[in-house]
């Protein structure tokens, strides 16, 4: 499909081009931006903490027992006469150096465990893998509560003990990664010429499961902030530890009197995950690339077709049986890419008649696809199109919006696509599928659509439709789906037909029977049918006209015949001559189908 | 756009607690003149409804409904009948004659008579709960006619009467002293376990046949365990309860959502408790200037002023204002005076301070524990805090690991603070230190009556205080809040006010 | 279909006595002191001793291990060290609590993050952007500010809803759902965050697939497309970061109990585990770690309901 790439999903691992353009990409987004800010901030706080204050985080003060602020102490005093501000900074290093313990126990379990298990699988996977799922299991929270009441209210152990419990999530992580990387080419050629697996881990493998840990630390500290914070709020840790912790403890025996004293260390560790979940967010999306916001400044397809120039404006009142079916001038299709639009169709103007096929040639990437899918309305909707006028049947399709698409769309306007797997819905059975635009469109019982639909499922050979009415996608071979979805695009009778490469992913044999599944329903139903292909045996096979495109551009339209005979483009003329010398035998033997032309003159 | 967030919740919760005068419709207990529904809430679970092992304090208001104990006080503390309608005491002191009500029964039918008083008795003294503590006195009850029992004591005892007004002295039916499946007593009320759920909630219903109905107006009393000070808090200002003991630091909060606010002393005495007089662990402390001086380093006012939020009364001696042993006028005897202190311990030879070490409570008495560390520091005492689980405190004070710490205990009677903290086997003496001359006046105390005694315990005071045995600050002031609903009387010798001292607001 | 069952619930088994023998050894660092505890201040130090005895106390802790292990194996989960009440009891009365508003918790995150997760993916642009950035403050609020604002806020301010106590649903199904409304809601906070992105993202790549746009092509509604459809093949990635939370909703029950003063099995577990109330802490870790093992055997049972080709196999 000729859908343009957006930059992947897939993270290519080329490690040392890809971390700079992370980097790059991170402080372009401000929200990433105010994130390490204030990240750095707070950590910048908590080490300058004696700069910055000068009391004694610890040392308490009777007369100072809920000291409102004031110069002396700029955020006030706790329940008994502590410091607040400093309590803050101070706490900050015991808050975020037991997040970072439990960060760092929890790579350095995960990390060896997920390497292991990911590049030597077998046995130690295994096993790793099942001690990870039973860890996954334990509820932390109840763990830390025996560790906090039994062993050492020490802050420090309790994040270690988070560490440990969370660890599987760190394994899980790199041994997905390494499971990963460990396929790919490079890593075989690395290992072909005679490095060890353990310089493959560090030049190879270690750089690539890199960005996805950051952010999975940047998620472990996190949740170690907001559990201390829980442990604070059961009235375990210890108070005498400076800590935001020991500051919400302090702060909920004086909640009535003092709230505000809630208000700082909340404050704190609300920057503080807040930041790390934005931060997080944010390198994941530079990493999965623009895809994601792309979608989200777009709403849907910007269309805009101006009136149609000249004569044809005035609407046909009754369907011109044996004319024009489709008339598309001028179109035109963009999509965004960084910092412009890239055209993907540029200029397209065809004509479809009624019971006329169009064949739709091309290389791949020359628009052929794009060209089709902007007739339906089901461009992406970041892509934008324009046209001087998309006229079908005396209707202007152009700037309609979804619901008006859909009067035509199904019921006139169908449409059979290339790959026929991914094209059914793999969670609904085949019948149900079929059956529901039927119902939709024809506003027919239940009942009559399933009757309905058998027949067709037989009408398109299938020899059992009671057995693939009830079968799910995953259950059927590609040629019946195929078979199935043309049944589905001809159920309501369309008078348009818009098949995308319909042959390319099948087998040799069956591609003869569905073009010869199509043509018959074509015939016996009169239909208009747009054919998209790059087979030019197909065109002479079953098309009357022919529309050659070159990346996005139209070179040369003509009549079958014609074309073949005497094609008027170089471009033509190569994709003619390379279709003959690996052409297939079928329609080497077969030739421009004339007969069929003189059928419907 | 964080901060401004957090600001706003900060600002609504700061709203929310000032403004918490319309939270008054949640509330299920009916009003009236009798009948309806008390609820109370309790901040800690009961441990067994069999006597041997009930607790006191705040554990008490839980036994109120279903047993009846032999005596009552009245809202002066004076011991009153109850199911025993008189009370004598032989010359010697140690054998207590009882005469009962011949017109009760429990509530399983059987008649509740001396036999059952025994019973009952004799069981709940085998016991280890706070309540059986009370009986160790006893060694023997004898039944000579239905309605006469004799309780025969191995010394005398003279809180014993006042202990009969309270747990120790309920009457359990003898077929369920265990309480295995259920309380079963003679008290005006009887546990509704079908509409009780252990550990959260407990509903009581009249009991039909109960003899003094009069003193128990409501129809049905909920006793709810809320162990979470907020939550607690939160229920109060809800109108789901009618009354609670709370923490200081509430009063405000509650007094703007509409709840009466009762602030009593309960004998309870906080402050320094010196466990090592004798200088086992702390050698410093074995010289009665060292004691003194700590004494001397403690601002008591400032401490109740801002550490106890103005609830209390700074004392330097164990016994309550209520009791026999107050003496007013030794509390002028320590003031605020850390030279003072500084000085003493140089005459005791400890010019440059010394070291202590006690068990870390910041998680307990966060507030008492940076007072006491603060002050001690500045007459030179240097604090060394131990850190142990807190669920270790009581134990290794028990075992007497520390030679002194924090801690509040007491009574509003003089015989039962004896018990507690003088007598050489005393629960709160856990190094045993035996001091003879206060051992005497103990010894003479429990065999004399009336103004001798009197005078005896205001001695006995007098020696602990200028010996210096603890450093006591104040007299804990205890708080209860409750709704318009109700009208609670507080009562003399009780942390929570018994159940008979509730009415319904008329 | 049944070996997977057996094997899971052998593997279940073997979790939660791995988890519950840790804990067995962790509480005996509390040391024998306990038993000074449970008989209370008063008692005397023969009574203490009497009563270390008594819990076999003073017995090796290999012996006391293997004792505990098979009275565990036989469903025997003990009495309470300091209320002799037997664990299964307390359970009994404490798990209904727990459910009650887990269950609620996920009711709500699923209804919501569906709503809402759906609509990101859909609708886009500053409503995305709006329900992602919530989503990430949701999941960064520690649950008890949470639970303490809904407590003061809609109970104690408002009164609309009781601010604390369970009520079961045997007594009234009505005062039932009252008093689990706003534990669940707090409860459901940081769950449907995560479970918001989740199904957002999931049902964003299921919208970008071919079926998606062929089902378009066939001119069906979008609420068709969007919540059958593609609800339908987003949910099961979604269901298992749901059952996932429903161990982080275990953890948060314990601070929601305390706010709205709950007795279910958190409130329970943080009083045991303070007082070292072993049996009870045992009791109710083997509960909680068994509700996981059952929850995530009912996840993966649904997941193959959801998803036809798991169903075949």
């Amino acid at each position: 499909m000729s859908v343009p790439p957006t930059d992947g999903l897939v993270v290519v691992p080329s490690a040392p081009v890809r971390r700079r353009h992370l980097m790059v990409r991170l402080l372009h987004d401000p929200v990433a931006v105010a994130a390490l800010v204030i990240l750095a901030l707070l950590a910048a706080a908590s080490v300058l903490a004696p700069v910055l204050t000068s009391h004694d985080p610890i040392r308490s003060s009777l007369f100072d027992t809920l000291a409102p602020m004031g110069p002396d102490h700029p955020l006030g005093a706790d329940g008994v006469g502590r410091d607040v501000w400093a309590q803050l900074l101070y706490g900050a290093r015991t808050s975020l150096a037991a997040a970072l313990v439990a960060v760092a126990v929890a790579f350095a379990v995960g990390i060896p465990a997920g390497l292991l298990g990911g590049y030597y699988r077998g046995k130690a996977d295994a096993i790793l893998s099942w001690a990870s799922n039973f860890m996954m299991a334990v509820p932390a929270i109840i763990v830390l509560l025996v560790v906090m009441a039994a062993v050492s209210q020490s802050t420090y152990v309790a994040m270690a003990v988070l560490g440990l419990i969370i660890s599987p999530s760190v394994y899980r992580l790199i041994r997905a990664s390494v499971v990963s990387v460990r396929e790919e080419l490079y890593v075989d050629a690395a290992r072909v010429s005679g490095l060890t697996d353990g310089r493959i881990m560090r030049r190879h493998i270690l750089p690539v499961v890199q960005a996805p840990s950051i952010i999975q630390a940047a998620q472990i500290f996190g949740v170690a902030i907001s559990i201390q914070a829980g442990l604070a709020f059961l009235g375990l840790g210890s108070p005498s530890e400076t800590s935001w912790g020991a500051m919400l403890n302090d702060a909920f025996a004086n909640i009535y009197t003092a709230p505000m004293l809630l208000l700082w260390p909340a404050l704190a560790i609300c920057l503080t995950t807040t930041s790390l979940a934005l931060l997080a967010n944010a390198l994941r999306d530079a990493l999965g690339g623009k895809k994601v916001r792309q979608k989200s400044s777009v709403q849907r397809p910007k269309t805009s077709v101006r009136p149609a120039r000249g004569a044809k404006s005035a609407k046909p009142a009754v369907r011109n049986l044996g004319a024009e079916l489709l008339r598309v001038d001028n179109l035109k299709v963009t999509y965004p890419v960084d910092g412009g639009t890239r055209t993907v169709v540029d200029g397209v103007s065809l004509v479809v008649e009624r019971g006329k096929v169009l064949g739709l040639v091309g290389e791949s990437g020359s628009g052929k696809s794009q060209t089709a899918f902007s007739l339906l309305g089901l461009l992406p909707p970041e892509a934008g199109m324009q046209a001087d006028g998309i006229r079908f049947d005396g209707d202007e399709l152009g700037g309609l919006g979804r619901g008006a698409m859909n009067r035509f769309r199904g019921k006139r306007i169908a449409y059979i696509p290339q790959e026929p797997m991914s094209n059914l819905d793999p969670s609904f059975t085949v019948g149900s599928q079929l059956v529901e635009p039927v119902r939709q469109h024809l506003r027919i019982s239940a009942r009559a659509a399933k009757a309905k639909v058998l027949s067709l499922l037989e009408r398109v050979g299938i020899t059992e439709p009671g057995r693939v009415f009830d079968s799910y996608p995953h259950q059927i071979s590609g040629g019946m789906a195929q078979r199935v979805l043309i049944a589905g695009a001809v159920s309501c009778d369309p008078d348009l037909l818009i098949a995308d490469e319909p042959t390319t992913a099948l087998d040799v044999t069956v591609q003869a029977e569905i073009l010869d599944l199509i043509r018959s329903l074509q015939d016996e139903r009169n239909m208009g049918v747009i054919l998209v292909t790059h087979d030019f045996g197909v065109v002479a096979d079953i098309c009357d006209r022919v529309t050659v495109m070159r990346s996005g551009k139209l070179v040369e339209t003509a009549d079958v015949a014609e074309l073949f005979a005497n094609p008027q483009a170089d471009y033509t003329r190569m994709l003619l001559a390379s279709t003959l010398e690996d052409a297939k035998p079928r329609t080497a033997l077969k030739g421009p189908a004339v007969g069929r032309r003189d059928r419907t003159a | 756009m964080i901060k401004k967030l957090a600001v706003a919740g900060t600002a609504v919760l700061a709203l929310t607690l000032s403004a918490c005068g319309g939270g008054d419709t949640g509330g299920t207990p009916g009003e009236g003149a009798t009948g309806g529904t008390l609820t109370l809430s309790i901040s800690q679970d009961m441990k067994s409804w069999d006597l041997a092992e009930a607790g006191l304090g705040h554990s008490e208001q839980y036994y109120q409904p279903v047993f009846d104990p032999l005596l009552r006080l009245d809202q002066q503390g004076e011991v009153k009948e109850n199911l025993a309608t008189s009370w004598t005491y032989d010359p010697a002191l140690t054998t207590l004659t009882l005469k009962l009500r011949t017109d009760v029964k429990f509530s399983d039918g059987s008649a509740l008579d001396s036999t059952a008083v025994k019973t009952s008795l004799l069981h709940a003294k085998a016991g280890t709960g706070e309540s059986a503590a009370k009986l160790k006195s006893i060694d023997d009850v004898q039944a000579p006619d239905p309605s006469t029992a004799v309780v025969k004591l191995t010394a005398p005892d003279p809180g014993l009467l006042r202990n009969f007004a309270n747990v120790p002295g309920m009457i359990a039916s003898s077929t369920a002293l265990t309480a295995a499946s259920g309380p079963v007593g003679s008290g005006p009320y009887k546990l509704d376990a079908s509409a009780s759920t252990a550990g959260t909630e407990y509903v009581f219903v009249g009991n039909p046949d109960y003899w003094n109905k009069k003193d128990f107006p409501f129809d049905t009393i909920v006793m709810k365990t809320l162990d979470d000070p907020t939550a607690e808090t939160n229920a109060l200002l809800a109108g789901q309860v009618d009354g609670a003991s709370i923490t200081p630091d509430r009063i405000p909060a509650l007094e703007g959502g509409g709840l009466d606010i009762t602030k009593f002393y309960s004998g309870i005495v906080e402050g320094l408790y010196i466990w090592d007089r004798a200088g086992k662990i702390t050698p410093a402390l074995a010289d009665v200037r060292v004691r003194q001086a700590l004494n001397y380093a403690f601002d008591t006012k400032a401490i109740v002023k801002v550490a106890k939020k103005g609830l209390g009364e700074t004392t330097t001696q164990h016994f309550a204002p209520d009791s026999e042993a107050f003496s007013a006028d030794l509390d002028k005897k320590y003031g605020y005076d850390p030279a003072k202190a500084k000085a003493l311990l140089a005459e005791a030879g400890y010019a440059g301070g010394f070291d202590v070490v006690m068990p870390d409570i910041s998680t307990l008495f966060p507030e008492a524990q940076a007072a006491m560390v603060e002050q001690l520091g500045a007459v030179g005492v240097r604090v060394q805090l131990d850190k142990i689980p807190f669920s270790q405190f009581m134990p290794s004070l028990l075992q007497g690991k520390y030679a002194l710490s924090y801690f509040k205990t007491g009574s509003t009677d003089p015989w039962n603070v004896i018990q507690l903290l003088v007598k050489e086997k005393a629960t709160w003496n856990p190094l045993g230190y035996k001091d003879d001359h206060a051992l005497d006046l103990v010894n003479r105390i429990s065999l004399a009556t009336g103004e001798e005694q009197d005078k005896l315990y205001k001695e006995l005071n007098e020696y602990m205080v200028d010996q210096a045995w603890d450093a006591p600050w104040n007299f804990v002031q205890d708080v209860y809040a409750s709704s318009k609903r109700v009208q609670v009387t507080t009562q003399p010798y009780s942390m929570l006010p018994p159940i008979y001292n509730f009415k319904p607001a008329s | 279909m049944v070996s997977f069952l057996l094997r899971r619930l052998l593997a279940g088994i073997t979790l939660v006595l791995l988890v519950a023998s840790a804990t067995f050894v962790m509480l005996n660092f509390t040391g024998a002191d306990i038993a000074r505890n449970i008989v209370g201040e008063t008692a005397t130090p023969e009574q203490a001793w009497a009563k270390a005895t008594e819990l076999g106390l003073d017995e090796p802790l290999a012996l006391r291990y293997i004792e505990w292990l098979g009275a565990t194996l036989t469903g025997d989960l003990g009495k309470s060290w300091f209320t002799t009440v037997p664990v299964g009891t307390t359970l009994q009365t404490a798990l209904p609590v727990t459910l009650s508003i887990i269950l609620g918790a996920l009711i709500i995150s699923a209804l919501v993050s569906v709503v809402l997760g759906s609509l990101a993916a859909v609708r886009a642009g500053w409503f995305d952007k709006t329900v992602q950035f919530s989503a990430v403050l949701a999941d960064a609020v520690p649950g008890f500010l949470v639970a303490l604002a809904l407590a003061l806020v809609i109970a104690v301010n408002f009164g609309w809803l009781p601010a604390t106590g369970y009520v079961p649903y045997q007594r009234s199904v009505v005062e039932w759902l009252r008093s689990i409304t706003l534990p669940s809601i707090a409860l459901a906070f940081g769950a449907i965050a995560a479970t918001t992105l989740q199904l957002r993202g999931s049902m964003f790549d299921v919208l970008q697939r071919d079926y998606v746009r062929t089902l378009r092509s066939r001119g069906l509604t979008e609420n068709s497309i969007v919540f059958k459809h593609a609800l339908r093949n987003a949910a099961p990635p979604a269901l298992t970061v749901l059952s996932l939370q429903f161990i982080g909703l275990v953890g948060g029950a314990v601070i929601v109990e305390k706010v709205f003063g709950l007795r279910g099995i958190g409130s329970l577990a943080t009083a045991a585990a303070v007082q070292g109330d072993a049996p009870v802490v045992l009791g109710v870790v083997i509960v909680m770690v068994l509700l996981v093992v059952a929850v995530n055997l009912v996840a993966d049972l649904a997941y193959g309901w959801l998803n036809p080709k798991v169903r075949a196999e």
